[in-house]
């Protein structure tokens, strides 16, 4: 380890002698509070480094004596605290846990109070605190000294019941970030904190429960930026957002009751409707199409293909609806022939997209799975993919399309495109023509991965769909290390110009500069 | 590249080692944008580079360039790149990079360096960490003892 060939080792503590602004970025990358104060044994220069850190991190460690590890994680925060002080702390971050017991109580309500309150009397800026409750799964209530933390910048709340807002609050004046995950709260509550935090710029609220109305506005958050609300557990949110400034939006749920109008600098945006949820009209699902029309990154589903997006003309020549578009992650719960057709209409409004991710919906085609197994089991046979196939493609895909009209010429839009995902492929007759098509017509294309439903390996999906000898050749053992790394089905091409494209074993990858010969030998199997 | 003349920095070690580089490159350091910046743009620009010996300077130029010729699509080469950087780096280079990127403001190879004596640090007891760093316990056993029992809730 010691190779200096100049001067000898040297014997001064040059470490510190660094300023305490470097010793402190050095303590940073310590796990946690508790190794940092073990360094102030180490001499005079050490004592009070790790108290003038500006951040406690304090994790509560599972131990087999978790009552023993609870009590000792909570002289750990105390004793921390206690060194603090306001001129340097900025940030608190800790795990609290709530026993259910009636009697065991190390961190009980009075405790998080004492905490919230030091945070408050500090000064602190960035307040992220997990509760922990075992064995049961309920969540406890924090207590409201919480809104006495005035100069919050940043607030992160996971697992809790968000209490009632006191009177006496006057708001989260300098509240910039706002997380909530895992919290049950009231609409009324929400609106509150909302309405005492103007300066907010990222709102985040995911798996929660008790909300029912959201709205923002320029009025209560003109700084809005970043809004993302998710996994609502029971009833779905009925959310009115104006935000003028807002880049990025995600919102999963029933997108029927969503009214955004959309903003001029939107970046991405994620809208996810639940499955099997229809837009209740085309007008209301124009309306979310044009409010991301300015999207760089969309993830979305049937957002893409419910209706079929008119065409737009501006001065008289055809304006593509996406036009910034560059990635798109569409989840598609069956391939139904309208489906297929408005699809292959809808991606034509794509001029630029250079990234396709298609995710076939797994938890769909896992329950189909487990219904045909179960069924199976019942009549005692085994289970077989090609059955399964088989009965998707009877039940839910069993409109026939036909593409041949839909072939394009030179020039077409999926020009730019350059990597298509597909997830969770099955291999249904509509799946396959849909993955053909987009071959078909992406004459850039860098790169192919398939993932497939039913961890196929290579070999088997060979034997499945592919009766044509396949020469695995030298190739064989970068596939397996590829496979390994994206956990897909795929054959690294051996055509020395164009190393980087991924087919799947089901393609015939023969002889990929002439695409009349891309014919997909999955289909002899149908 | 022919025909396009790119704009040049001198920087001086504190021993007096002249270094001309890209100013793109110069401009990786906050201290030197920050300088060059209220100085005006002209031709030549000499600036010195207290407190960093020509040995330390030249390594962190070195980083310097990378950073400035990457782009955001080769993050991972760039980590990569970064690990073995510091990997390299013996305990006396490592303190004098410290100091220079500090001094410098090279946030980035601050946090790198950081990062590296931090990973010394852990899972190391006190006295392991004393010998590594040549830290001299300068405690009477009377204090040590007491500071042992006021950080008894550390080593519950």
């Amino acid at each position: 380890m010691k190779d200096s060939k100049k001067s000898p080792p040297c014997q001064e503590d040059r470490l510190s002698a660094l300023p305490s602004e470097l010793l402190h970025q050095i303590l940073t990358f310590l796990p946690d509070t508790k190794s940092r104060a073990r360094t102030c044994v180490l001499s005079r220069r050490w004592i009070g480094l790790w108290a003038s850190h500006p951040s406690i991190d304090l994790r509560l460690r599972y131990r087999i004596d978790l009552l023993a590890a609870a009590r000792a994680h909570v002289a750990a925060v105390d004793a921390a605290l206690d060194a603090a002080s306001a001129a340097t702390l900025r940030r608190l971050d800790v795990d609290v846990w709530l026993p259910s017991g009636p009697d065991n109580h190390p961190a009980n309500a009075a405790t998080v109070d004492r905490w919230f309150r030091a945070a408050a009397d500090l000064g602190v800026r960035d307040l992220s605190i997990q509760t922990k409750s075992f064995p049961s799964s309920s969540i406890s209530e924090l207590p409201c000294s919480l809104f006495g933390c005035r100069e919050l910048t940043s607030l992160r709340i996971k697992n809790g019941v968000i209490p009632e807002v006191p009177s006496s609050f006057d708001g989260f004046h300098a509240l910039t970030t706002l997380f909530f995950e895992h919290v049950l709260l009231s609409t009324e509550i929400f609106a509150a904190v909302i309405a005492g935090s103007p300066l907010l710029e990222a709102l985040h609220i995911q798996g929660f429960s008790g909300v029912a109305r959201l709205d923002v506005s320029p009025e209560n958050l003109p700084n809005l930026s970043s809004f993302s609300m998710f996994e609502p557990y029971g009833e779905q949110v009925k959310a009115r957002i104006v935000a003028p400034n807002l880049t990025s939006i995600h919102f999963d749920g029933d997108l029927n009751l969503l009214s955004w109008n959309g903003s001029p600098c939107l970046v991405e945006a994620t809208l996810r409707n639940e499955p099997y949820l229809d837009f209740q009209s085309e007008s209301c699902w124009m309306e979310l199409v044009s409010a991301v029309s300015n999207a760089k990154t969309l993830t979305v589903n049937n957002l893409f293909y419910q209706f079929v997006i008119p065409n737009k003309y501006v001065n008289g020549s055809h304006e593509a609806m996406f036009k910034n578009l560059r990635k798109l992650t569409c989840e598609i719960d069956w391939v139904t022939g309208p489906l297929l057709c408005s699809f292959i209409s809808n991606i034509r409004e794509c001029p630029l997209l250079e990234n396709l991710c298609i995710s076939f919906n797994r938890v769909l085609r896992l329950k189909a799975k487990k219904i045909m197994k179960r069924s199976l089991f019942f009549c005692n046979k085994p289970f077989h993919p090609a059955e399964l196939v088989k009965a998707v493609e009877e039940k839910f895909e069993k409109d026939e399309f036909d593409l041949s009209e839909h072939r394009w010429g030179m020039g077409n839009a999926l020009d730019c495109l350059k990597i298509l995902e597909i997830e969770h492929f099955m291999g249904t007759k509509n799946e396959t023509l849909l993955i053909e098509f987009l071959l078909k017509n992406a004459v850039n294309l860098r790169k192919f991965l398939v993932d497939d439903f039913f961890m196929r390996t290579n070999e088997e999906i060979h034997r499945l769909f592919y009766p044509i000898k396949f020469d695995y050749d030298n190739g064989k053992e970068e596939l397996e290390q590829e496979e390994d790394e994206y956990d897909m089905l795929g054959v690294k091409l051996l055509d020395p110009n164009r190393k980087d494209v991924f087919w799947p074993i089901g393609f015939l990858a023969a002889d990929i500069s002439s695409h009349a010969l891309w014919t997909p030998a999955i289909l002899y199997l149908f | 590249m022919v025909g396009v003349k790119k704009k040049m920095v001198t920087l001086v070690s504190s021993d007096g080692v002249e270094f001309v580089v890209e100013k793109r490159v110069a401009e990786q350091s906050l201290f030197i944008k920050n300088a060059l910046n209220e100085g005006g743009v002209e031709e030549k620009v000499m600036i010195p580079i207290p407190k960093v010996t020509s040995d330390t300077l030249s390594s962190v130029l070195e980083y310097c360039e990378k950073h400035a010729s990457a782009t955001e699509f080769q993050e991972n080469e760039i980590e990569e790149w970064d690990k073995e950087y510091i990997e390299k780096a013996d305990l006396d280079l490592l303190y004098y990079l410290l100091q220079a990127s500090y001094s410098m403001s090279i946030m980035g190879l601050m946090e790198l360096g950081a990062k590296k004596v931090a990973s010394l640090i852990r899972g190391k007891s006190p006295q392991e960490i004393r010998e590594l760093f040549n830290i001299k316990n300068d405690f009477t056993p009377e204090q040590e003892e007491e500071i042992r029992r006021e950080m008894q809730w550390n080593y519950e």
